[in-house]
């Protein structure tokens, strides 16, 4: 289950981690890998279809090693995108703490007598 | 696996893509590398945290065919679609088929309504012609006079009725009556035919016999501009109908399809939330 739920949140994480910064695909990589597991060579496909929907844009940037760099960058629409699966994250991590929660209270809570 | 070699299959893999998709693919994948090697790692670690060169190419293809398919959704770009999602064993396309078969059924049934449609049009436009500029004219009216070059020893006309007949005892009559009444009589000895057409212009019968049997045909409904416009007004609401009903339906299957493979997709390359619940 943790593995598909962070496969589920991966494409909000890389839009969180761009929003802070831009970034290419090797830093990415490294930054949601130091607090997550990630597969590597499915980000690629991600970044791609991010671009497609047009809520990651490339530029090319001179690197002091070796050739340009592709950096991505959030765009408006992305932002816009971000926020809202932020919330509903939010809305989802509450309902299912609710309900953790609710089952874990002390039982014998009698109902008949209300 | 070494990094030329990855980059190898990867390639080989991408062949269907354009030359340029593939390259910027490359090129990517090229400069994970290179930053990756910059980082302290081998290539051999690199190319195995990326995983399966064939495995990632047929995920880019089918994010290809996907996005295809959202942009222009014609049958050719489903075809691709549901088969490059077969080739990452996310549906099975022999599945596929019969549901491609009822999207043909229900696109040729709607193609029908739109035709009883254009009927409809059709007929009402004669109508409304017909009624505003008396054009097409239902009461078609013909005067062509036989010629004596012809053949016909006897043509004539006069007042109200035009007439031929042959050397043989054959002949045409064409007769409007004082009423309004048009009859056309042919006749060749024993055989006869008569057609007989009231003033409105509906034939009112026809009536054929060889001297031995008589068929006889009466009260037929002609193309009356009421008949005309009930017709054409029926076959509107008809075509109509098939037309609205079935074009939602078909758009519904149509947009779910997209909605269904990306879901599938997503599925299997883990970035639905779906899969998370």
């Amino acid at each position: 289950m943790k593995t598909q739920l962070r496969k589920g949140t991966l494409e909000m994480c890389v839009l969180a981690v761009l929003a802070q910064q831009d970034s290419y695909v090797y830093e990415l990589v490294g930054r949601l890998s130091a607090s997550m597991e990630i597969s590597e060579g499915t980000i690629y496909p991600l970044m791609r279809r991010l671009q497609a929907d047009a809520w990651v844009s490339t530029y090319l940037t001179e690197s002091s090693s070796g050739p340009a760099r592709k950096y991505y960058r959030l765009t408006p629409a992305g932002q816009t995108a971000l926020a809202q699966m932020q919330q509903e994250w939010a809305s989802f991590v509450s309902e299912i703490n609710q309900v953790l929660h609710a089952h874990a209270a002390p039982q014998g809570v009698d109902h008949a007598t209300n | 696996m070494q990094q030329t070699e990855f980059l190898n299959q990867l390639e080989a893999a991408l062949q269907a893509l354009p030359a340029a998709e593939r390259a910027e693919i490359l090129a990517d994948y090229r400069a994970y590398f290179a930053d990756g090697l910059a980082d302290g790692r081998s290539e051999a670690e690199i190319a195995m945290a990326l995983g399966d060169p064939a495995r990632l190419a047929r995920e880019l293809l089918a994010e290809r065919c996907l996005q295809s398919w959202e942009a222009h959704k014609s049958p050719r770009n489903l075809w691709g679609a549901l088969v490059a999602l077969g080739g990452l064993g996310i549906i099975n396309v022999l599945l596929a088929l019969p549901y491609l078969l009822m999207l043909t059924v229900l696109s040729s049934l709607w193609l029908g309504a739109l035709g009883i449609t254009f009927a409809g049009l059709l007929l009402t436009g004669t109508w409304a012609t017909q009624t505003v500029f008396g054009w097409p004219s239902l009461n078609h009216s013909w005067a062509t006079v036989a010629q004596d070059e012809t053949g016909w020893p006897w043509a004539g006309r006069q007042a109200g009725e035009i007439w031929a007949s042959g050397p043989a005892g054959e002949s045409v009559h064409i007769q409007r009556q004082s009423d309004g009444q048009v009859i056309i009589q042919a006749t060749d000895g024993d055989d006869e035919l008569h057609i007989r057409r009231d003033a409105s212009g509906a034939v009112q019968e026809i009536r054929a016999s060889d001297g031995e049997n008589v068929l006889n045909i009466g009260g037929w409904m002609g193309p009356t501009p009421g008949a005309l416009l009930a017709t054409g007004l029926g076959l509107l609401l008809l075509g109509g109908f098939g037309v609205v009903v079935g074009g939602l339906i078909l758009r519904a299957i149509w947009r779910g399809t997209g909605r269904w493979l990306r879901w599938q997709a997503e599925l299997v390359s883990g970035q639905t939330t779906q899969s998370a619940v």
